[in-house]
């Protein structure tokens, strides 16, 4: 295959750019910062790797696995979780600062506060909608492992989000 | 049929049953209230992780930052290709070049310039910051989080205030605390040299301990009590040209839970900034994780409000 030109970048990216930015923003429990940087990341390393695409899996889920390696890569390379963030003003009062806080505690702080292993698995399961099967394909692991990280995943999410719908 | 556990549920939620485990968990389900209202549950779960960022689209400046990036690497290959007699060549030039201008300053390259122009004229700043505390011993988890909004104003020292909205969460009891927990000082001269000084310590279940960094009245007192500066350089990240700011806290900093059991942060603070906007457009915290405690740190830094537009404001309290 030639060297990809700019068309060819152009197809790529309006064809799955906004996919793969929402991949990469539930992996990243919603931090938009990091999962801009990683959906770059993920473009960028699949244009390079486009003349090795060989053509026999769906573009789709080749990219699955561009992006589920680069994820893991920016994971490592940046260390620890962060909870993601919030446009914040100064003048913001500080009931309104409380509720924003107890609401950043709910679905996204605990997709977050989910191990990287069990997080990829529960996302491209249950918000992806692929099948243990695919997703085992895709993270480069056993059937079983996905759905017992999917299962895990889940038991932590319960008990968390029902922690906090028990609070006051 | 025994009620099936909730893992077999979810499996039929993701259609990873087979085709008779399925017939059967439906005709149990349509019998079974306690199972319905289990399943039910899990498919809420599963269509709130759904319709979490369900339609949002990709920002509209990370094409030209991807294109950005495939440019600026695409004449790296082409450089290694050359010969080496090329590149000696080249050394040589620079070289050359280099004794030339050696009476000269290092000038900063002309996109930094206006970033290091622009960032001198901004006297104030906000900062907001998430920090939790994950704290779990055996089954129970004990979160802790603060939020803060703050500003940073007014030379020669630029100090802190952080009205801190405490939030301890302990399993399932919510306490609400509002006192100011932390100072910042900051002296942005030269080095943006800061300091922390942590406020009185609470009495709840888990507790900041008292700890007193230093109290800064002058750069000169600095050196005695653990300072901490940001190091500012500058940095290509996916293919954008920022301005990377790294601090970090000092050995000293303390956090305790209510079993006493330390927690040492020891985290690290680094916020690119966009050398146009002057706003972080990533920041990032380490933590600290020590086999059941775990501290996780982000933060928000903004620097993008000029001081003078602001300054009569902040200068009344904050």
């Amino acid at each position: 295959m030639n060297a990809p030109s700019k068309d060819h970048f152009a197809v790529l990216y309006d064809a799955h750019a906004d996919w793969v930015f929402r991949l990469c923003l539930r992996l990243c429990g919603g931090c938009h910062a990091d999962a801009e940087d990683v959906a770059q990341e993920t473009l960028i390393a699949a244009f390079r790797s486009l003349p090795r695409f060989a053509g026999r899996a769906q573009v789709t889920t080749w990219l699955y696995t561009v992006t589920m390696r680069t994820w893991r890569k920016s994971r490592s390379r940046y260390g620890p979780d962060t909870l993601p963030l919030e446009e914040a003003e100064a003048a913001t009062p500080r009931n309104a600062l409380l509720s924003a806080c107890l609401v950043r505690l709910s679905t996204e702080a605990a997709l977050r506060a989910l191990p990287g292993p069990l997080r990829e698995a529960f996302v491209l399961v249950k918000a992806e909608g692929l099948t243990h099967r695919e997703a085992a394909a895709r993270l480069e692991i056993p059937q079983g492992t996905v759905q017992w990280r999917v299962h895990e995943a889940a038991r932590r999410l319960r008990r968390t989000l029902s922690e906090e719908e028990d609070t006051p | 049929m025994n009620c099936p556990p909730v893992e077999t549920l979810s499996d039929l939620l993701d259609g990873a049953s087979p085709a008779i485990a399925r017939w059967r968990l439906r005709r149990h389900l349509a019998r079974c209230a306690d199972c319905s209202r289990r399943f039910a549950a899990e498919r809420r779960l599963r269509d709130q992780v759904r319709l979490f960022a369900g339609t949002v689209a990709a920002p509209a400046r990370m094409r030209a930052s991807v294109l950005n990036a495939l440019a600026c690497q695409a004449p790296a290959r082409r450089r290694r290709s050359t010969s080496a007699m090329v590149v000696m060549a080249a050394c040589v030039a620079a070289l050359t070049a280099l004794v030339v201008v050696r009476s000269a300053a290092v000038r900063p390259l002309p996109v930094f310039a206006q970033v290091e122009q622009a960032t001198a004229q901004v006297r104030t700043a906000t900062w907001t910051e998430h920090f939790s505390i994950y704290d779990v011993p055996k089954n129970t988890t004990r979160r802790f989080a603060i939020r803060y909004a703050a500003r940073l104003f007014n030379p020669p020292a630029l100090r802190q205030e952080f009205g801190g909205t405490v939030i301890l969460l302990d399993a399932k009891r919510l306490t609400v605390r509002r006192r100011p927990l932390i100072t910042i000082y900051a002296m942005p001269q030269r080095s943006w040299e800061s300091f922390i000084v942590f406020g009185p310590p609470e009495q709840p279940a888990v507790a900041l301990r008292k700890h007193i960094l230093g109290k800064l009245l002058a750069p000169a007192a600095s050196a005695a009590h653990s300072p901490r500066g940001w190091r500012v350089s500058r940095e290509r990240l996916a293919g954008r040209l920022l301005v990377r700011f790294e601090s970090g806290t000092g050995s000293r900093d303390r956090a305790a839970t209510r079993a006493n059991r330390l927690i040492r942060p020891g985290y690290r603070y680094v916020v690119w900034a966009d050398p146009e906007t002057h706003r972080a457009v990533r920041t990032l915290s380490e933590y600290y994780d020590g086999g059941k405690h775990t501290l996780v740190i982000a933060s928000d830094f903004r620097y993008d409000v000029p001081l003078l537009s602001e300054l009569g404001d902040a200068s009344t309290g904050h």
